[in-house]
């Protein structure tokens, strides 16, 4: 809209093995993130951290396991290859600094993605409709 | 032979909301013209048959709140009426051109008693009031309506922005109980998309029961018992029914469904593809091929250059009628033996499949629910709520985010052509929420700015933009729509943050961009974020 950039980090489902991250840098975390990258180079490596956050309250260092995805291109989303259906997963977007350690910029909504096929978990409550 | 099971006919009844008295002959109107003439007016006059004759039908109808809209709109009933008439006169210089194929001649003049028909059935009839002719069937118990979001949103792709996904809901309920003066019961999810805490929205506005697709309550946790035979119950107590993948196939798919046969009429061997475009231009208004909703020829989907052949078209209906219902009694009765109970087999179908995209579609309904209704027990006809008066109890499962989209999730809906609409939009939300938190109880041109603001959003996450995008269709005007709404939020925010309205822009939008006008979207809005908030 009418006002400046601002920071936005969107993670959105396409289906059990797919889903799109978009974002939104503001120019004040676009300097953070060359200042912390010790460089002025115009594009700095951009990298996804992809969390699998399943069944936890995320903090940002308790998920159960991540996996890095560097952003190819001057690109504002990708289309993340979801590793595993049925768990919950939060992205973080940020860089790397010369010693490969994560620096965050943003970080997502958590996703639920969805089982590909049936569950295996058989019990059988019922109940009444009140209509 | 005692009956067995349940077939539960639902159809699906949605346009976009298009509306541009900016233009004259604005070629996206006809859209609506074009489902009026073949699927609403043939649909519910076979509904009147069943009542003239006592036919124990029941058969379920969504009906959007942006179509509702735009058939309550003044401009849209008086251009319906200029479409029919034009198509009247038209056909009088067909029938002409004709005289010496008489065959064609023939076709030209039944279509020509369509339209007058239609004209009829309209103007004198229903006085252009098309809600009220299917509020009358309802209320007659013939058939069931059911609510819907209010501008056809893909739900699952808003869940990010909870408060919006309640806004869709909050119009649609609002709209249907102005409409159809009840409460509904039921709800249709668009595109049948459905996300886990999505049926929570839905309870907290006594909503009783949805639709998904198969998989949507296969693959539900844990493991449904009935498969997609019986509805399960979410964990908020709101029913989920599956649909019926095999009387989709049958009705619906081109290759291997009945609408394929070559004794129906071929709409895509629309006149506007052969004729003259100066002949037809007194009909289309445009220099470029634009359907007129006038065919000769038969062929199904597969075309041919053989006239179309009426009676034959009715007998091969009537097989395929009986087909479907000996398929129906075949199923009920292998599932009842093995399941133990009556299943119900749920058939969903956009409405347009009926008499737009299939021709002999509503003539095959009419032939279907005639013979399940008439000359058998072994399935009986029900709608949802019937359905569950009957069988009150079921089992308590969580259905699986899902659609009856392509692949069966959000593909069609986010893909590389239209992925830009979502971060666009969610600012725009964003935007809004910062300007009602600026402006907590505006008065007078500033409420009427946020609320059409509201509406400009509301009407850009129509799910149809983004369809088109992806099929490649009429890209450019889905396209336009959105970015045109985006532009009208982009000028009222910048005005309201000036402090600087302008009365009269404001004022035409709302005039032209007009859905919904008789509901106070910010007061819906105000008191959703103020739930939101506590």
């Amino acid at each position: 809209m009418s006002e400046p950039a601002g920071d936005h980090f969107w993670f959105l489902l396409k289906d059990p093995h797919w889903a799109l991250l978009c974002w939104e840098l503001s120019p004040a975390t676009i300097r953070e993130i060359k200042e912390q990258r010790g460089t002025t180079e115009q594009d700095a490596q951009l990298w996804l951290r992809i969390h699998d956050v399943t069944d936890i309250l995320f903090d940002g260092h308790n998920s159960h396991w991540y996996f890095d995805v560097p952003v190819r291109g001057k690109t504002d989303h990708w289309y993340l290859a979801v590793p595993a259906p049925n768990r919950v997963y939060c992205a973080e977007l940020g860089c790397k600094l010369e010693d490969q350690q994560f620096c965050l910029a943003l970080r997502s909504n958590p996703v639920f993605v969805p089982r590909a096929g049936p569950s295996d978990w058989v019990a059988e409550q019922w109940a009444n409709i009140i209509l | 032979m005692s009956e067995k099971g349940y077939l539960l006919l639902v159809l699906h009844t949605h346009q976009p909301f298009v509306r541009h008295p900016e233009f004259d002959y604005p070629v996206e109107e006809d859209w609506l013209s074009e489902a009026i003439s073949e699927c609403y007016v043939p649909l519910a006059e076979i509904c009147n048959g069943w009542l003239r004759d006592g036919i124990q039908a029941r058969l379920t109808f969504s009906l959007t709140p942006c179509l509702c809209a735009m058939l309550a709109d003044g401009l849209r009933q008086q251009r319906y009426c200029r479409y029919l008439e034009e198509r009247i006169a038209f056909l009088d210089r067909e029938i002409t051109r004709l005289k010496d194929r008489e065959e064609l001649a023939r076709l030209a003049r039944m279509q020509q008693q369509r339209f007058l028909r239609c004209h009829q059935i309209f103007k004198d009839v229903w006085r252009a009031d098309v809600i009220g002719a299917f509020r009358k069937l309802q209320d007659c118990g013939l058939i069931s309506v059911i609510a819907s979001a209010a501008t056809h949103a893909y739900l699952p792709l808003w869940q990010l922005q909870r408060e919006i996904v309640e806004l869709q809901i909050a119009v649609g309920i609002q709209s249907y109980e102005k409409n159809f003066a009840r409460q509904p019961l039921g709800f249709w999810l668009p595109e049948c998309g459905f996300y886990p805490g999505l049926d929570d929205l839905l309870q907290a506005k006594g909503i009783k029961f949805f639709f998904l697709d198969t998989h949507g309550i296969l693959n539900g946790d844990p493991k449904p018992k009935y498969r997609e035979y019986a509805p399960v119950l979410c964990p908020s107590g709101v029913a989920a029914f599956g649909r019926h993948r095999e009387s989709h196939v049958q009705v619906w798919l081109k290759d291997r469904g009945y609408p394929g046969d070559p004794a129906y009429l071929d709409r895509r061997a629309d006149i506007s593809f052969e004729l003259d475009q100066r002949y037809l231009f007194s009909l289309t208004h445009h220099a470029t091929t634009v359907p007129t909703g006038i065919s000769y020829y038969r062929g199904g989907y597969g075309g041919s250059r053989e006239p179309y052949d009426p009676q034959w078209a009715l007998a091969r209906c009537m097989q395929h009628a009986d087909h479907f219902v000996q398929q129906c009694k075949l199923q009920a009765e292998s599932v009842y033996a093995a399941m133990g109970r009556k299943p119900v087999f749920v058939a969903m179908f956009d409405t347009e499949h009926f008499g737009h995209w299939w021709a002999e579609g509503p003539a095959w309904l009419d032939l279907v629910i005639r013979k399940l209704a008439c000359e058998q027990d072994v399935v009986r006809l029900v709608t949802a709520e019937e359905y569950l008066q009957l069988n009150p109890t079921n089992q308590v499962v969580t259905p699986s985010m899902s659609s009856w989209g392509y692949q069966g999730y959000s593909e069609s809906w986010l893909m590389g052509r239209n992925h830009w609409i979502y971060p666009a939009l969610y600012k725009a939300l964003e935007s809004c929420n910062r300007m009602i938190a600026m402006s907590p109880s505006p008065v007078g041109l500033l409420r009427l700015a946020l609320s059409q603001y509201l509406r400009e959003l509301l009407l850009a996450q129509s799910s149809d933009w983004a369809f088109i995008m992806h099929a490649e269709t009429t890209q450019s005007y889905a396209e336009n729509r959105v970015r045109e709404h985006l532009d009208n939020m982009r000028n009222i925010e910048s005005q309201v943050l000036r402090g600087s309205l302008n009365s009269e822009w404001i004022n035409s939008l709302a005039g032209k961009n007009n859905a919904f006008a008789d509901i106070d979207l910010l007061d819906l809005y105000g008191r959703i974020l103020k739930n939101g908030a506590e």
